[in-house]
């Protein structure tokens, strides 16, 4: 496929988190993961030894892929080969995003939080 | 299968977004293949109440 160009006149981002990618131009392969355990704790502790991620079984486990059962033949026709986008105002991107302002082939992302509330008796 | 995609003019004013998060894409381009995966995990017995011990130790 040919790809269109991207016009973007104003782009603005405030924050970029964790395994996150900002992109402009193009590009081939963008591929970020992230692992994350999020620990919230009634009173700040922090133990310098913690987070062992093998032990939860939701860092390994694969993640099912949907089975593509026909093969696809693709058309594209530009009549107009230009994206125009005036302003764009982005807030945050975190935790294995992508914004990119171009084109690309394969985005691949992945992530996977264990989230853990720990209260005093 | 067949699929055909005429792609016309395709101008945006402004675009105002909070956040982008976790396996999530936002592009102003064409792409051949996404895929994004995110799982996450918060399970009943992921509240703790008890005497603070070290989590998965080292």
């Amino acid at each position: 496929m040919i790809s269109r160009y991207s016009n973007v006149n104003t782009a603005y981002v405030n924050s970029v988190g964790i395994s996150s990618v900002i992109n402009i131009g193009d590009s081939m392969e963008i591929t970020p993961s992230v692992k994350v355990l999020a620990v919230q704790r009634e009173e700040e502790r922090y133990y310098g030894s913690e987070g062992d991620l093998s032990q939860y079984e939701i860092f390994e486990e694969e993640f099912p892929q949907p089975i593509l059962y026909e093969q696809v033949t693709t058309n594209f026709f530009h009549k107009n080969p230009k994206i125009t986008v005036h302003t764009i105002n982005i807030t945050a991107i975190s935790s294995s995003a992508v914004f990119q302002i171009g084109s690309t082939k394969d985005i691949v992302c992945e992530t996977r939080t264990k989230h853990i509330r720990h209260f005093k008796d | 299968m067949n699929f055909t995609v005429v792609n016309h003019n395709l101008q945006v004013g402004a675009v105002k977004i909070v956040g982008v998060s976790s396996s999530s894409v936002f592009l102003i381009g064409d792409t051949n293949t996404i895929s994004l995966s995110s799982v996450f995990d918060t399970p009943p017995e992921s509240m703790i109440i008890g005497a603070y011990v070290p989590l998965a130790p080292q």
